[in-house]
């Protein structure tokens, strides 16, 4: 680790992204969460090219348990759960990870303004409007909005999913970013470098937001589990069109063909286990990047560090 | 604290709680489809819509509703609907008409709240034990093992989570029931007695845990993260100078620690009436989230209204009172300073 620093420091060039990054691949946390994160896409990239039967034929014997022609068993109407699974990946993924970037930019463009006209009529109405979101339970909103999109999503797929969850899942950040700004304002190199003539906005993204870059990115996979479990909460309940295919109609289905109460454990643990594993990932690379942030909480592998150092010390 | 903190904070609070009324107002207003239209086709059903006498029915049936207020201009809506709120009144739901929105929820809601609130202090105790218990051992095997445990479970889908224990603990070993808020058969009657009382915690105690293995993530992290610090203070290296069992210096740091957990109580209470909400339907449990997921379905706009106007009260309601005495147990925090931080 401290070999690792010695390198950088060497050629040193600040670059907060990559500096993010190594910090990120040094905590063990997010290293392992990356990977599951990859497996996961893997295998749902696997699906575009390749599934075993259609996802969508419903000409299989019903309820069959796991065996080896149907990997994970058949469904109640004769589907494929593996075939479901594994093409059903790419809406969970995409709806959670496009909620964390909309959800981000509009904080940072919510946050940021806030913060710049701070004290005045923008500030405080950006601010009551957060502090709106942030009390009312954002999920019964998209239930409602999930209602309206039942009819409309034939016209806009997942992109009317993805609308309802990002509109309501900026507020946290936004108010963490302002009260960032607030305070980098008042820090001696930011008020030099406005002193000097550097407008506001370019000391906000040359100077704030690369120096609070661990919390924008954090910001960024908060939003991404909201999406997930967001995305989720609307299939599960029936609000979107429960005719794609993908892990949340999956639950859908397996609620309506009641499989918890009859066994059929293949049918729905697996589509489960995998949105799990999804925002697991998420939430472990934001345990690293936590921890990058914050130096105190890191976790030092003392062993590493002592053979760093003696490997120094020659 | 001073008074004028907590009045401005009050104004504030009322501020955003009109907001959120007035969201309640628009959100239903925005679905698709009229709720005449929605409640005249259900009861026509497969019978002919031309047949004239069907007709009248029809007519009948908007003005017994009270329907026509859909028809009239969006703003003079919005009037009424702020004149009924001040009454407490939400007018009939649509989907058990004529049974008035005030009976439904207030019939509704103890059920939700009797798991929510028994399942956010258990949480609370739970998972800051579990916090320190990680924090004490951090790096250790069983640091990861807790924080990786609950992390999991809290990313998990709820219901799934549900639906696993119903069918492990419900179905395959029938040590709890499947559904319902209290025994059912013919002879057993809801009276205020032990065998009724057990009855209902045996119900419970399956929705309760659903909630508590969801929920736990958020005291589990916070209680870690907030002792990681403390623990590497001064004043706790003092005490260890002077020769404070190390038991001890934990249990110090545990209860500064604790501090800044009590204002995520009420957040806490938000997300987890949002799990109940998530789960009722899944245990049959009649509480709010049932009715909401049923008054969605069926574009009820009375029920969802009343619904949503109760968890955004108690909501906002909760969130005011938690600043309030997080400003007593920790003055710093009612500063001018940090306010709106």
């Amino acid at each position: 680790m401290l070999r690792s620093e010695a390198k950088r420091t060497r050629n040193y060039k600040y670059n907060p992204i990559y500096n993010l990054l190594v910090g990120m691949w040094e905590q063990r946390v997010s290293r392992v969460g990356f990977f599951i994160l990859m497996a996961v896409v893997g295998f749902s990239v696997i699906g575009l090219v390749y599934t075993p039967y259609n996802p969508y034929a419903t000409n299989f014997p019903r309820d069959l348990p796991p065996s080896s022609s149907h990997w994970l068993g058949t469904t109640d109407y004769g589907q494929d759960v593996f075939s479901q699974l594994i093409s059903g990946g790419f809406p969970v993924l995409g709806v959670g990870l496009g909620t964390g970037l909309i959800g981000t930019i509009l904080s940072i463009i919510i946050g940021v303004l806030a913060g710049l006209y701070e004290g005045t009529v923008v500030d405080k109405l950006l601010n009551g409007i957060s502090q709106l979101f942030l009390v009312i339970p954002g999920i019964l909103v998209v239930e409602i909005i999930g209602t309206y999109l039942g009819a409309e999503q034939i016209k806009l797929g997942y992109l009317a999913v993805l609308l309802a969850l990002s509109s309501t899942g900026w507020a946290w950040g936004a108010r963490v970013l302002r009260s960032q700004v607030l305070t980098m304002r008042r820090r001696e190199f930011v008020m030099s470098s406005e002193l000097i003539g550097e407008s506001k906005l370019s000391t906000v993204f040359r100077q704030i937001i690369p120096n609070n870059l661990p919390l924008v990115a954090s910001n960024f996979f908060f939003t991404s589990i909201y999406g997930i479990a967001g995305f989720t909460f609307i299939y599960y309940f029936g609000l979107g069109s429960v005719n794609q295919v993908n892990w949340g109609t999956m639950l859908y289905w397996s609620l309506g063909g009641e499989a918890y109460l009859r066994g059929l454990w293949w049918w729905y643990i697996p589509p489960g286990l995998l949105i799990g594993l999804v925002a697991f990932s998420f939430a472990l690379i934001n345990m690293g990047i936590d921890r990058v942030a914050n130096p105190r909480l890191r976790v030092w592998n003392v062993k590493k560090v002592r053979r760093a150092l003696q490997g120094e010390m020659r | 604290m001073s008074p004028q903190y907590v009045i401005k904070r009050a104004i504030y609070y009322i501020i955003i709680w009109f907001f959120g009324i007035t969201l309640d107002f628009v959100l239903p207003r925005l679905i698709p489809g009229n709720a005449i239209d929605t409640v005249i086709y259900g009861r026509i059903g497969a019978s002919g819509y031309y047949n004239p006498q069907v007709q009248a029915e029809i007519r009948t049936t908007i003005e017994q509703l009270g329907l026509k207020q859909y028809n009239l201009p969006i703003y003079v809506q919005y009037f009424d609907y702020l004149k009924q709120l001040v009454h407490l009144n939400f007018g009939a739901s649509l989907l058990e008409f004529p049974v008035p929105v005030g009976k439904i929820i207030s019939e509704a809601a103890p059920w939700t709240f009797g798991i929510v609130i028994p399942a956010v202090v258990a949480t609370f105790f739970i998972g800051n034990l579990l916090g320190r218990y990680a924090a004490l051992g951090r790096g250790k095997p069983r640091d990861y093992v807790v924080i990786g445990a609950s992390m999991f479970l809290y990313t998990f889908p709820v219901f799934v989570t549900g639906e696993v224990l119903i069918e492990f603990l419900a179905v395959n070993i029938h040590i709890f029931p499947i559904g319902g808020q209290y025994n059912t058969q013919a002879f057993f009657r809801p009276t205020l007695s032990l065998p009724f009382i057990w009855s209902l915690i045996y119900h419970a105690i399956l929705p309760v845990t659903t909630i508590i293995l969801f929920s736990l993530a958020g005291w589990v992290m916070g209680m870690r993260n907030n002792m990681i610090p403390i623990l590497q203070e001064d004043f706790m290296n003092y005490y260890r100078a002077m020769g404070v069992p190390e038991r001890q210096v934990a249990s110090r740091a545990y209860r500064v620690a604790l501090l800044p957990n009590f204002t995520s109580f009420a957040i806490a209470m938000g997300y987890s009436v949002l799990g109940a909400v998530a789960i009722e339907y899944l245990f049959n449990y009649a509480g709010l989230g049932f009715f909401f997921n049923q008054a969605v379905q069926a574009l009820d706009y009375p029920l969802l209204n009343g619904i949503f106007f109760l968890l955004v009260t108690a909501i906002v309601l909760s969130n005011f009172v938690a600043e309030i005495v997080y400003g007593i147990i920790d003055p710093r925090t009612s500063h001018e300073e940090t306010e709106g931080i």
